[in-house]
């Protein structure tokens, strides 16, 4: 299983200010097998256990991510850093092109008491492959309030 | 199958028949649906089970996925074409949908007696591409194998979800919710079905969809102002058979010819009784 924990993230506003929190995950590759993930949610120095899962305190929201597997094509196929060819290429960005991806955590972070700053720890695993460490790529997490 | 409206389309009065749940198919519906997809299964040109298999990914690459806006769009343009595809054999058939919200399996007309049922599994044999030596040949399933250890997919049924599912007003709110519940239980199917690229050649894949289908029907009838946005109403929908559906055009199910049993809201009334 991958375990991955951020810098902390700002929380740009009070707590019992906040009507939505979305935690966004941009970047996601999606060109591997498809897999799973926990978010969890912590302030300070806390963190979840090695063992934390959905009825953890700290967890905060779950995804399923359905993706390619590996690819089924020649050389290149599967290369989605391709450029438009010319100003003329109106096609659509390359299929495996990485993903924003959208978590709801409102309910977690209301729990927390007006913390400045939150911590995302990411579980995530391949069912085919529990151990595997590489398994959520992705650029960049960010955390979206709304009042 | 019983008609439950009918459309009048200038001097032509049009059926809209009615998708069943896989586990409530009478004897003789069953054997009606298994023999349509076995004749698909048997046709090797554009008729065939195979070509409309490789709409959605492998080869053609069609399909459309969260975070895409067109992701329920997209596969109702695809089951009523494939639903069109079967009707040519039978034309009393319809796609039962598999109800993964009540059931913690999958359905029994799609798992039992393998070696004779044509919904239980069968070869991948992409359409008009030479197969390469790493490609799947048959297609396979591990049920539930992908619960357990954390991180896990949520095990079947997803009923404690249904509410969850149905709160939001919006559109895109709702079709995010749907997604990945639907991504749970392709996940939890497992083998061919946990992939893309080659989850349509598993028969299930299409009472999964129809029951994805479902629930934005019955989200519809609900919602009735909630319509992807209006942007996205005239962009065509891939596939491989003509008409192009457009967005708009696969808001209405009746106006595809089908609706869901125990979806409707409507009741009839008698005007001026009493």
């Amino acid at each position: 299983m991958q375990r991955w924990t951020s810098e902390p993230l700002m929380v740009p506003t009070l707590v019992e200010q906040i009507t939505s929190a979305q935690l966004e995950f941009a970047g996601v590759r999606h060109d591997g097998p498809s897999f799973t993930f926990y978010a969890f949610l912590t302030a300070g120095d806390e963190r979840p256990s090695a063992d934390a899962g959905r009825d953890d305190a700290s967890f905060a929201a779950a995804m399923t991510v359905f993706a390619h597997g590996e690819c089924w094509g020649g050389a290149g196929h599967c290369d989605w850093k391709r450029e438009p060819v010319s100003a003329f290429d109106r096609r659509p960005e390359h299929h495996l092109t990485p993903h924003t991806l959208t978590l709801d955590v409102t309910e977690r972070l209301k729990a927390l008491e007006n913390p400045d700053e939150v911590t995302v720890t990411i579980f995530a695993s391949r069912p085919t492959e529990r151990g595997a460490e590489d398994v959520m790529r992705f650029e960049r997490v960010s955390l979206y309030c709304y009042r | 199958m019983s008609p439950v409206t009918q459309l009048h389309r200038g001097a032509v009065t049009a059926t809209v028949k009615i998708r069943r749940n896989a586990s409530q198919l009478t004897d003789e519906e069953l054997t009606a649906f298994r023999a349509a997809v076995a004749a698909l299964q048997g046709l090797p040109d554009t008729r065939g089970w195979q070509y409309f298999a490789g709409w959605h990914w492998v080869p053609q690459q069609w399909c459309e996925h969260y975070p895409s806006k067109l992701f329920l769009p997209w596969h109702r343009s695809y089951l009523y074409h494939l639903e069109l595809a079967l009707q040519s054999h039978d034309v009393g058939v319809t796609l039962p949908w598999w109800d993964w919200v009540a059931e913690d399996a999958i359905p029994q007309a799609y798992e039992s007696d393998p070696e004779h049922n044509p919904l239980s599994g069968g070869p991948i044999a992409p359409v008009g591409v030479a197969p390469q030596p790493e490609w799947p040949t048959e297609t396979s399933r591990e049920p539930g194998a992908a619960v357990g250890q954390d991180p896990s997919v949520l095990p079947l049924p997803l009923r404690g979800r249904y509410e969850w599912l149905m709160q939001p007003t919006e559109y895109d709110e709702f079709a995010r919710r749907l997604a990945l519940l639907h991504n749970n239980v392709h996940v939890w199917t497992g083998g061919t079905m946990a992939q893309v690229d080659w989850a349509a050649y598993d028969p299930v894949f299409f009472a999964h969809h129809a029951m994805v289908d479902r629930l934005w029907r019955i989200w519809q009838l609900s919602n009735p102002g909630g319509l992807p946005a209006l942007n996205l109403l005239d962009v065509p929908l891939a596939s491989g058979t003509k008409p192009i559906l457009t967005v708009r055009e696969v808001l209405d199910v009746q106006a595809l010819g089908y609706d869901y049993a125990d979806a409707s809201s409507s009741a009839s009334g008698t005007i001026g009784a009493e």
